[in-house]
This record gives structure tokens, sequence and C-alpha cells, in this order.
């Protein structure tokens, strides 16, 4: 592991505009992401369900100095978020995509509070991502700071310097499209 | 890819129309759409899609996380580690794996459990002591304790520990399972205890105490796992779970982690009677203490700091979240009792043992082992505990305290812009004086002053256009404009930042503060030369922020390097002193301990007398402190000089009509109520009151709290008018400004029934009665608590006042139950007993009354003495019953003696 000055040096250099920064510091956040995560266990009992935040998190706890800019902060967030999302497809790709029960999304039980039934995975997902990218590319950066990376509202908030309700729409919308996008339903023209 | 255009429109169609009604929706889209189908099944299409209740997204997302690390733990299977083969995996941690291993030699079997160690869960500087630490651990040897045999490395550096295995299951599985009774749950805990007890003899702290490390044999044998491990998991020190902490999403803090682990204060043998109190409350009552319907780590953390949990006898009859009566039958079934017989089991000695065990400050704790399973030893011989019973008087006072800041508060948010524009002015001020210090700060303060004047000029209610501005809109143009105002230099920008976010955090919207903090802290700590004292000062405020919002660890981390940066500082004594009143602020209302408060708001009166420039109003300020942490401690002598000093330099510093002129005098004369100097409090209230009325109006919350305080002391001088007229109005007003079920409003119409039985308006009396008790239903209080019972105290007094005996004996009924389940030895609970008997009597069955009336009367006198007005109160019925009997030789003896009963 890189040592965390260095780290927080290159993070440094990367938000100042020097991009051969930024091909240092992926592999070794994408090294990290991909190490912490298959340490990280499912708790045996309910209460500590894992996300892949919390490894974002993790990551970040690792590689960067306790008092790191905010800016930096932002950077590495981003950064990490897209990767987090990297090191997912790529493995959901390596053992091949999992087969699911298609059919009608049961409502019912979604409207209980059970878990929803979904039948796309996270490859899916990141097809729909490159196409939303494609398009607002703000969207798609919301969707993985929150989604991949764990951020709040008032985080993404305060990182993109817009309002948090403008995050909470943003995420909805992009939800929205995600899930038309993948349920092969109507599909936006 | 469809047009740029054609997607914004739907983009903004959607915003649009998120959140209109369904039949809305239909007619504005229609509108908006007009003859575009296609447009509009876009739009529809994805409002659709935003119903989804659950998420998708988040649910895919974690399950492809989840396999990618099944895919991982598996392979370790059919592998060699060491000398064992790994069979199965027994069970998956936060930080480890469990795997079940065998090893097979000539004539020589033995099966073990290795424990594999997430790397990642490791603290790098662990990883060398884990191996010197196991020989401490190996040498522990106890029939309760699960060896540790070996330990050793994976070919990839992933450290494993082989250890006993034990075949059985968690103790709260096995007291479940088999419907242990309490008293069998509890040997089996004295058990555990012992095991805990010799670890702690030989040094070693379990930190990590919980069920499902505590397995249970065939045999009933308690088998504690993992002694020890934790402390190779943890971080040394601090700094280290700072981050994330910041971002609020920690990887995980146990149920079972006490307080100082969730702070990373010194863990000791005390972290671990913690813990045992909160297994004992488990394994008693079937749930965690600090359970919540949805929890975050953060909101689990600060109610760990913060919150009393329900006491283990309330829980199991209370109605939490989704919960149903048959939940809580079942789960009381499971110790073979229903809710109620577990209720009067739990209430008393084992409250107060867990209470014990399970206090925030790990000195107030038992002092070992020892002492908390000899508790548990004395209640199942049935003998008497040593845990403090009755914890009820300090949370009382602490109820009265946290409600007066409760009120407070609200009275901040409420001032409008005249109060925010006077902190904005303040700090100009401040930047001013600083100015004059230094001739190149000068510069700086005119770019503040200036932008300020700005910001405020556009706040002036004439030239807002159409309506009158709020705060919150001035504040967040202020911030808005900071942000985007590139000429603005770093030392300007950083002021300002600190200066809206001080008015932000007094209007009571502290979230909006932090952000503006943090980049002052920024700018601060990247000052060319370095200003340890201003980044101190910025760090103060960021962790007041912090702790407004709950945030404790992270408050506490920033304000103990502010202490550390404003030392370094040297000079800067004014400024070091700002920071320990915030650290002692943060010890009494985030941690309930007055007595370190008191130290630190020692040492900052002490450096304010010290410091160059007028100190006037620290030094009154820190007083303030003192007297409040004095009040905290019910200490009200020692309260009583501080708060004079205060109010003596106010008169001397302050124009007269100044809020903390009002806040000192208020402060005044709450302790001298208490003094009984009746005479002055009331002068002192009378002048708060009349200036908290001509700066923030007559509707704000800190009138309401002045004037209940006026209400209490007219009442004790048996002017029940006036009082009643005060407390009325403070209800009025609190009504206006709180929630429509605040308990405060019960506890104020609790008072004015009081005041009205006095009076002898029995009507008015019953309204108000019954109106306390039904806000209290709806109330967060507990259904069961000491101010409930009081209510119902009351109520009888009215109703018997009323002639329904009948209704009275039901409410006295009440009352009695709940003073006797919560404070069994309380004078209360003689009233309430001494009331019931009474009652008996009116009602003709004095062979029940008068032995009820005899005893609780004797308690009163022993408890309360002669002249408190409930003995009093007592003795005249009494005396009349004997007369009304003709046992007038009874009566004369009683009034010749009363003390004798």
């Amino acid at each position: 592991m890189a040592s965390s000055s260095n780290f927080t040096q290159l993070l440094s250099e990367w938000r100042s505009g020097h991009p051969q920064a930024l091909d240092r510091l992926t592999p070794m956040v994408y090294d990290e992401l991909r190490r912490l995560a298959r340490n990280y266990m499912r708790a045996e009992r309910s209460g500590h369900t894992l996300q892949a935040t919390a490894v974002v998190h993790e990551a970040f706890l690792r590689l960067i100095q306790a008092n790191v800019a905010l800016q930096d902060r932002v950077h590495f967030f981003a950064l990490a978020s897209r990767l987090m999302r990297r090191v997912l497809v790529d493995h959901a790709k390596s053992r091949g995509r999992i087969k699911r029960n298609s059919g009608a999304r049961d409502w019912f039980a979604e409207e209980n509070g059970e878990a929803p039934a979904v039948d796309f995975d996270v490859v899916a997902l990141d097809d729909a991502l490159e196409g939303l990218q494609r398009m607002e590319p703000r969207l798609a950066e919301v969707v993985e700071l929150h989604y991949f990376g764990g951020l709040t509202y008032d985080q993404i908030a305060a990182a993109m310097r817009i309002s948090a309700a403008t995050v909470h729409r943003d995420i909805r919308l992009a939800r929205a499209w995600l899930l038309n996008e993948i349920g092969g339903g109507t599909r936006l023209p | 890819m469809m047009p740029k255009a054609r997607w914004q429109r739907i983009q903004s169609l959607f915003g649009e129309l998120v959140d209109s009604g369904t039949g809305d929706r239909e007619a504005r889209l229609a509108r908006a759409c007009g003859d575009d189908a296609e447009l509009r099944r876009s739009v529809e299409s994805l409002l659709e899609s935003d119903k989804t209740s659950q998420d998708p997204l988040q649910h895919v997302i974690g399950e492809a996380a989840e396999a990618l690390l099944h895919d991982h733990n598996d392979r370790l299977i059919g592998t060699h580690v060491g000398r064992y083969r790994i069979v199965a995996i027994l069970g998956r941690g936060g930080m480890s794996t469990v795997y079940r291993a065998e090893r097979d030699e000539a004539q020589y079997h033995q099966t073990v459990a290795i424990k594999v160690l997430q790397q990642a869960a490791l603290h790098p500087r662990m990883h060398s002591r884990l191996h010197g630490e196991k020989h401490i651990l190996a040498s522990l040897d106890h029939p309760s304790i699960a060896r540790l045999i070996d330990s050793g490395d994976l070919d990839d550096g992933t450290p494993y520990l082989v250890m006993e295995h034990v075949d059985g299951e968690s103790i709260d599985d096995y007291c479940d399972r088999r419907n242990l009774p309490v008293r069998q749950r509890l040997e089996l805990f004295v058990q555990v205890c012992a095991a805990v007890q010799y670890a702690h003899r030989n040094l070693v702290v379990h930190r990590d105490i919980k069920p499902s490390n505590i397995l249970v044999t065939e045999e009933g044998v308690p088998k504690l796992l993992d002694f020890g491990i934790a402390k190779l998991l943890a971080p040394e020190n601090a700094s280290h779970t700072l981050p994330v902490t910041l971002l609020q999403d920690r990887i995980l803090t146990p149920e079972n982690a006490a307080p100082e682990q969730v702070l990373g204060r010194p863990i000791t043998t005390a972290t671990d009677i913690y813990a045992l109190g909160v297994l004992l409350y488990q394994l008693l009552t079937g749930r965690s203490p600090y359970r919540l319907i949805t929890f975050s780590q953060l909101q689990l953390e600060r109610a760990i700091c913060m919150d009393e949990p329900t006491r283990p006898s309330q829980v199991v009859i209370a109605k939490l979240g989704a919960e149903k009566d048959a939940d809580r039958a079942r789960i009381s079934g499971r110790l073979g009792l229903t809710p109620q017989r577990l209720r009067a089991q739990l209430a008393g000695d084992l409250d107060a043992v867990i209470s014990m065990a399970m206090r925030k400050e790990p000195d107030r704790r038992y002092a070992s082992i020892e002492t908390f399973a000899d508790d548990i030893n004395r209640h199942l011989m049935g003998e008497p505990v040593r845990a403090c019973q009755g914890d009820w008087r300090y949370k009382g006072a602490k109820f009265l305290r946290r409600n007066v800041w409760g009120v407070a508060i609200v009275g901040v948010v409420t001032v409008g812009l005249a109060v925010i524009a006077g902190v904005l002015f303040w700090n100009n001020l401040r930047v001013k004086a600083m100015a004059n210090e230094i001739a190149a700060q000068r510069d700086i303060a005119r770019q503040v002053s200036a932008f300020l004047v700005d910001v405020f000029s556009r706040a002036d209610p004439f030239t807002a256009q159409g309506r009158e501005e709020t705060a919150k809109d001035v504040l967040d143009r202020g911030a808005a404009k900071i942000s985007v105002d590139s000429s603005l230099q770093p030392e300007v920008r950083a002021e300002l930042l600190e200066s809206i976010g001080v008015a932000y955090r007094r209007q009571g919207m502290s979230k909006a503060a932090i952000p503006l903090f943090e980049q002052a802290v920024e700018i601060r700590r990247h000052a060319q030369p370095p200003d340890n004292g201003r980044t101190a000062v910025a760090l103060g405020n960021l962790a007041r922020a912090l702790e407004d919002d709950g945030n404790m660890v992270s408050a506490d981390a920033d304000l103990q390097e502010a202490v550390e940066l404003s030392q370094a500082g040297g000079a800067q004594t004014a400024q070091t002193a700002d920071i320990l009143v915030e650290l002692g602020n943060f010890e009494i209302n985030a941690k309930s301990d007055p007595v370190r408060a008191e130290a630190l708001f020692g040492k900052a009166l002490a450096l304010y007398r010290g410091a160059p420039g007028d100190q006037n109003l620290n030094i009154a300020a820190a007083l303030d402190s003192l007297a409040n942490a004095a009040m905290w401690r019910a200490d009200y002598a020692r309260a009583e000089p501080f708060a004079r000093e205060s109010v003596r330099i106010m008169q001397r510093a302050v124009p007269r009509k100044h809020p903390e002129n009002a806040s000192a005098l208020q402060m005044l004369g709450a302790i001298l109520v208490e003094r009984q100097n009746y005479h002055e409090a009331e002068q002192a209230l009378n002048e708060a009151l009349d200036i908290e009325r001509s700066v923030f109006g007559p509707e704000n919350s800190r009138v309401a709290v002045t004037l209940a305080e006026l209400g209490t002391l007219h009442d004790r001088q048996d002017n029940v008018e006036r009082a009643i007229e005060e407390t009325r109005e403070a209800v009025k007003i609190v009504r206006a400004t709180r929630e429509t079920n605040f308990y405060g409003v019960a506890y104020y119409l609790d008072a004015l029934a009081n005041m009205y039985l006095k009076k002898g308006d029995l009507a008015t009396a019953e309204a108000d009665a019954r109106e306390s008790l039904s806000i209290y239903a709806r109330s967060s209080l507990p259904p069961h608590h000491l101010y409930v019972a009081s209510t119902h105290q009351v109520l009888g007094e009215i109703l018997l006042a009323r002639d329904q005996p009948a209704a009275a004996e039901t409410e006295f009924r009440t009352a009695y139950d709940i003073n006797a389940e919560l404070a069994p030895q309380s004078w209360w609970t003689a009233r309430s007993q001494a009331s019931l008997g009474w009652t008996l009597i009116q009602r003709g069955d004095a062979e029940q009354g008068e032995p009820l009336l005899v005893a609780a009367r004797t308690k009163l006198l022993a408890e309360v003495g002669t002249r408190h007005p409930a003995a009093k109160q007592a003795t005249a019925r009494l005396v009349d019953y004997y007369r009304s009997r003709h046992r007038d030789a009874d009566a004369a003896r009683i009034l010749a003696a009363p003390d004798k009963g």
C-alpha cells in the first residue's frame, strides 16, 4: 500500500490539474477497494448488512491522511465511487451473469416493506448508467456518488455545489430513468 | 439518443410534477404536453418508475458486493492451515470468518475453530502485536473461556487464530429455547461474570462481550469466545476513526459498545462491566437497550452516548415501534411469564443493577465485576442490592434542565432578524477590536464590514419584495455570496464563513453551518503564517455545530484538537478559554458530567481574567456556566455566588436591555427560588421577564421559561392567583412554539391543576389534570413515568374533593402502582398510599383503609418530617378519622407526639 502522504499528494496534484496523477491514483484505489471488498464479510446476525459504500469509506480511511483538504476529499470520493462500480461490475462479469427469474415485479411485497424483487444485476445497471452518462453526465455522477460511494444528499450537494433538494430530485429522476431503461418496459425514445 | 432540448423538457416536467398529487398531475401533464403524446408518455413512465418504494438500485449493488465476498470466503474450505484442514464455515462476522477445522494424526483427532481475521479490519500496527499478545491470551485457563491454541499467518499474510472449538449455542438462544426463567438466566449470567472476573485479574479486557460471543454447551456451561481479540482489531487512537465518522457512515458500532468505545476514549475493565449490563438487559427483556426502529450508525452512537435506555421493567410492557401486544407476550413468554409479571420481577432491584452497570461514565459503574456479580447474588438470595435505587431525583433534575434548554433553543430559533443582525454585528465588533490590535488586520475588518452591510441592507423589510424576509433568507444569501465572490481574500472569506455559520447556528440551523465551518477550518489550516489560535476557534465552532447535529464523536475530536492547538498558540489565552467553555458545555449536554465541566469552566474563567482587553462578557458567561454546572448537581448554595457575580458584571458591562443580561438574571432567579430567597428571586425574574419581553416579544419561549419560574415562586409563597396566571401564560406560549404533544405542556398543566385545587376551583383543576394526562399519553414519555403518577395523584385529590371517592380510588391506585414500581421507598409513594387509605375509609372500608393510612403516615414522617404538606395532610386525615370514631385518645396521641406516630 502506498503511504498515505504520497497518496494525498497525488490526489492534490490531480485536483490542481495534473491528469498523470490520476493514472497513478486509479490502480491504487482500485486495488485497495477490491482487497477491502473481498475481506469484508456479511455479519451472521442481522444488523450489519454489508454495503459497498462501507468499503469505499474504509478505503478513504486507509488511503488518506486525517486532515486532508475538503476538496481532495470530494475528489477522492468521486474517484472511489467510480472505481467501486468497476470492481463490482468486473467481478460480476467474471463469474458470469446471474440467471434470474423474470416476471412481473411483486408490487405487493414491495409495498409491504419486503425486499424488492429485482430482475436485473449490476452489469445491467452499469450498461444503463453508461447511457445516462452520455446524455446527462451530472445525473450519472450523482448516482455513482450516492449508490456506489455512499455519500448522503447533503454531502453530494456540498461536493457538486448544488442544493440538496436538487440532488434529491436528480436521484429520483436518474433512478426512474435507469429503471425504465433496464426494465425493458416503456423505453424513452 | 434524443435531442438535448427534448431531454431538458422531460427533466423539467419531471421535476415539476414529481411531488404533485395524481389528479393534479394528470391535468398539468395534459396541459404541458399538448398533443405531443410521446413527450407525455416519456414523463408518465418516469413518474411511474419513481413510485418504487424500495430501492432496487441499492439492492442490486448490495447483492453484487455480497456475491464478491462469498466467492472469496469459500475458497479456504478443503485447504490446510497449519496442521489443520478447514472443513466448513462456522460463521461470518464483520471482522473475521470462523471455520471449523480438524487435525487428523495417528490416534489423535481434534476439532478446532479457526478464526481468519480480515486484514482490512486489522490495524496495520497491530499485526505484529497480534503474535505477541497471543501468549497472554493463551495463558488464560478457565473452564468458561474458550482457549486460544495457536496463531499464524496464511500464505497471503492474513492472520488467523486457532481456538478451542465450542459446541454450543449463543447464550440468548440457549435461554430462549429452553424458556429459562429469570432466576436461571441470572445464575448463568453470574457464571459468565466469573469468567470475565478471572480474565480481569489476568489484566485482559474482553472489549466485545455480546450474546454471540458467549456459547453455552449442552451441559449448560457458558464459554466466552474471543477474549482480548477485539483489542487486536481496535485502532490505536481516535484520529483513525475520525474521517469515517465525519462522513457519517462508520462501518460498525455494535449495539453493545460502551460510550467510551464510541468516543474513542480509553478502554478499561469498566467497559466490560457496561457490556455485561447490556447483556443482562438483553437476556432479561429480549431486547437491546438502544434498539431503534430504523437505526443508522449515527443514531445508534448518539443514543449510546446520550440517551437513557428505557428501563428493563418498562421496556417489557412498552409499545415499541411496530411491536404488537402479541410480540410482547411472545418475548416475555420465553421467560415463562406474562409481560406484566415479567415487569414486576424486573422492577426495583434488577432495574437498578442494570442501570448501575450501564452508566455512561465509566467511573460511576460498578467498581468491579465482583461487586456487580455480588449484587446479582444478593438479589437471588432476596437481600437488598447495593446499586443506588431511585436514580429518579437525578433524572428529574435533568429533565427540568433539559426542558429549560429545549424551550430555550426554540426561543433562539424563533427570534427574528434582529438577533442575527446582532450576532453579525457582534462578530463585526470583534473583528474591529482585532484590527485595533494588529494594523494589518484593518483591511480585513473593513472588507468584512462592507460585505455584511451589503447582505444586510437587502434584508430591510422595506426593500425586500412582497414578503418579509426570514433570517434564513438573509443567511442563505450571505453564504451564497461568499461562495461566488472570488475577490475575497482567504482571511476575509474565513471570517465571513464563521460569522454566517455562527448566525446559522444561533438560528437553530446547525446543519447549514457545518459546511461553512468546515471550509473556514480548511482556510485557517492553510494560512501563511499559520495561526493556531484562529484554527482552534474555527474548530471550536465546527465542533459546536456538529454537536447540535448529533455527531458527538466528531465534535469531541474537533474540540480536543482545538484545545491542543489553542494551547500551542501560546498567547491566545482568551481563545483557549472560549474553547474550554465549549468543551465544558459539551461535557454537560452530551455526557451529563457537570463535575468535569465545572473544572473546565473554572480554568476558562481564570484565563479570561488574565487575558488582555475587555473580558467582562466572557467572564460573566463563564460564571453562568459554573452556576449551571452546580445546578446540574442540585448544589444551589454553590451556584448562587457564581450567578450573583455574573449579574453584577453584566450590570456594569452591558446596557440593561441586553439578552445576556436577561439570561444571567433568569439563572440567578431560578437559583434563588431553590434557596427560598423569594423576595430577591422575584426581583431578578421580573427584571429578566421585562428585558426578554422587550427584546424577543411577548410570545417567545424564553419568556415562557421565566414565567413558569415566576409561577413556581408564587406558588411556593401561596400566592395562587398569580402563580396560575403566570403558569397559564407559559402554557399558552409553549403550546404555540412547540410540537402538539410536547410533554412540557403536560408538566405545566399538572402544576396548574395543583394550583387550582389549592384555590378550590375544582372544575378547572380537573380539566387541566385530565388534559395533562391525555398529553402525557401521546407524548414521548413512557406510560409509567413519575410525572404521570403525579398527575394521577392530583386528579385523585380533585375527585375526592368533588365527592367522587370511587373515581378517586382508581386514580390513587394508578398513582400508587407507578410510584411503587419506579420509586418504592420515596415519599410520593407513601403519599399515594395515604391518599388511598383515606379514600377507602371515606368509602366505608376502614378495615383496609386505616392500616394503610397509619403505615403511610409513619413513612411520610420518616421521609420528609412533620412540616411537609403531605405529612400534615396525612396527620390531619388520621385525626379526623379517629375523632369520627370517637377514638379521641388516639387522636390526642398523634397530635401530642407527631414524630412518634
